[in-house]
């Protein structure tokens, strides 16, 4: 597997995409922290400043684990790495191993970089972020909902084998589909949805929902993203690609 | 490394693009596949490489099937669409991504590059190759693990005749170096003289087997081609013996039926002055026309 895995770097940090991708969360995630570091007038906990940015962080590293395998289908490569390596399953569990890891890595510099633009425009106002457990479950859970972002994207990816296509998907439910259910159906029902649990994953962001308190919607988020690979693996173990 | 096919078939909904087909490719030779396109060669190699399910019959690489070789780099190299590479990603990254995958050092990486004549460009994007170049890069990739057996899908595809001479000679040094080569192309004259045995297959069926020569044997036919200032006489004697003769100006005739000796002996014992008497081997192409002209899914002419 560490074969693998290193295969999955070397496709990683060959290619453009996945930098501009990663790097814009990172930027996005530092700018947003600080227009809304400098609009907070203290009347929600400072740590809340830091989790503004990560509807954005998430969608792109959605994208980034679309890309992971849609780009094989798409460029044809995945023939040659299914030669490589004929066991399927085992592909798909490097890139999954892989995108967790850069997801969280991703997630945490983006958490700690709105942290450090957050508390340099809070000095200035003499306001701090406590080192208090709420920064603590904010922190885990940002890192832990960016990874599972990156597996969802993969499960998509490997679902559609497209990537414009999966990408289309996601922006679909998430804007449209999502809404829809939340307001013409049943509001339970449309907090359990993917996205929708993903920002109440978020202490303190997501507000009063079905999955409070929000390491349960952390776990439903998680449970999406595990079906969906699931189903991605079933898809991509039959078809001949 | 011994290739069995046997009774591979694939279906694609009620069409059959391999009809239970089977054959063998054995080490140290060049193996031609040639059919028309469409005849299910591509559908085969993919087959064989489990990229493909089968829906009846079974490939084997010294009776394992592909999906059981550990590393399957270090036994089978393939080439199998040449231009299937992320087109920012640069040739040397393209291959080290699928070398780490089977716990191939990066060394060798730099030492195909070499084999294949792409250093100079290695470092730069795969997307801006030329298609000579990226079937270079495709076998820079099938030789990756220096496998003893090496599966190439039209690797002179769109080369021009330089191209085609260097694959050629590259085809002949690995069977050579005791590799088995199975290289498939719808034109036999683009792999010529280089092929050791022949699969020729047309609608998915085996249409012929064997060495170059015994598979040419069933389509060719002796033929002598004869220049004489009394060639028409020398027709008229030919075709007496009741064998086809054609006449494409006063002085030359193709003999087809009789021998050089035959022809020459005959010519001598009615006093016949002859310019020229060659005999023409089988041609390659004439011989793999006739063996799959029933199998072809797109003629010109349309004459059916």
């Amino acid at each position: 597997m560490i074969h693998l895995l290193r295969a999955e770097w070397i496709k990683f940090r060959s290619v453009r995409s996945t930098w501009v991708l990663t790097g814009l969360a990172v930027a996005l995630s530092l700018l947003i922290a600080g227009i809304a570091a400098s609009a907070d007038d203290g009347g929600q906990p400072a740590v809340e400043t830091l989790a503004v940015s990560s509807t954005f962080v998430f969608i792109l590293l959605l994208v980034l684990g679309i890309q992971f395998i849609g780009q094989e289908y798409r460029f044809g490569t995945i023939r040659a790495t299914f030669t490589a390596v004929p066991n399927r399953t085992r592909v798909l569990a490097a890139k999954t191993m892989f995108g967790v890891g850069i997801g969280a890595v991703t997630g945490l510099v983006a958490f700690v970089g709105s942290f450090a633009v957050a508390s340099i425009v809070f000095a200035g106002d003499d306001r701090s972020i406590p080192f208090d457990a709420r920064l603590a479950e904010t922190i885990t859970a940002y890192v832990v909902v960016a990874a599972v972002s990156v597996v969802l994207g993969i499960g998509v990816g490997a679902i559609t084998r497209n990537p414009a296509l999966g990408i289309a998907a996601v922006l679909i439910d998430m804007f449209v589909l999502e809404s829809l259910v939340t307001v013409f159906v049943s509001e339970d029902l449309g907090s359990v949805l993917p996205f929708n649990a993903s920002f109440a994953a978020l202490p303190g962001i997501g507000g009063d929902t079905l999955l409070s308190p929000w390491f349960v919607a952390l776990a439903v988020y998680a449970a999406w993203a595990v079906g969906l690979l699931l189903i991605g693996g079933l898809i991509v173990e039959r078809r001949d690609p | 490394m011994q290739i069995e096919v046997a009774g591979i078939t694939k279906r694609f909904g009620s069409a059959v693009a391999v009809d239970d087909l089977s054959f063998s490719v054995r080490p140290g030779a060049v193996t031609g596949f040639v059919g028309p396109n469409g005849a299910g060669k591509s559908t085969t190699m993919r087959m064989m490489l489990a990229l493909d399910r089968p829906d009846a019959g079974r490939a084997t690489f010294d009776g394992l099937p592909y999906r059981q070789i550990l590393d399957p780099m270090r036994s089978v190299g393939a080439l199998l669409d040449a231009k299937a590479v992320h087109p920012r990603r640069s040739a040397r990254n393209h291959l080290r991504m699928y070398a780490s995958s089977n716990g191939i050092p990066d060394s060798r990486v730099d030492e195909v590059i070499g084999l294949v004549g792409l250093a100079d460009v290695a470092s730069r994007r795969a997307g801006g190759f030329s298609l000579g170049m990226a079937q270079r890069l495709g076998l820079a990739l099938a030789l990756l693990g220096d496998p003893p057996v090496v599966i190439l899908d039209e690797p002179a595809n769109g080369l021009d005749p330089d191209g085609i001479i260097w694959i050629r000679t590259f085809m002949r040094y690995l069977a050579d170096q005791g590799h088995s080569v199975f290289v498939s192309s719808h034109l036999l004259s683009e792999l010529g003289q280089v092929v050791d045995d022949l699969v020729v297959i047309g609608k998915g069926r085996l249409l012929a087997l064997g060495s170059l020569h015994d598979v040419l044997g069933t389509g060719g036919r002796d033929a002598v081609t004869v220049v004489s200032p009394d060639a028409v006489r020398l027709a008229e004697l030919v075709r007496d013996r009741g064998v086809t003769v054609a006449t494409d100006d006063s002085n030359r005739i193709e003999v087809a039926g009789l021998d050089a000796v035959a022809v020459g002996e005959l010519a001598a014992a009615h006093g016949i002055v002859l310019h020229e008497l060659t005999p023409r081997e089988p041609s390659l192409e004439d011989a793999y026309l006739r063996l799959t002209s029933d199998s072809r899914e797109f003629r010109a002419g349309g004459a059916e």
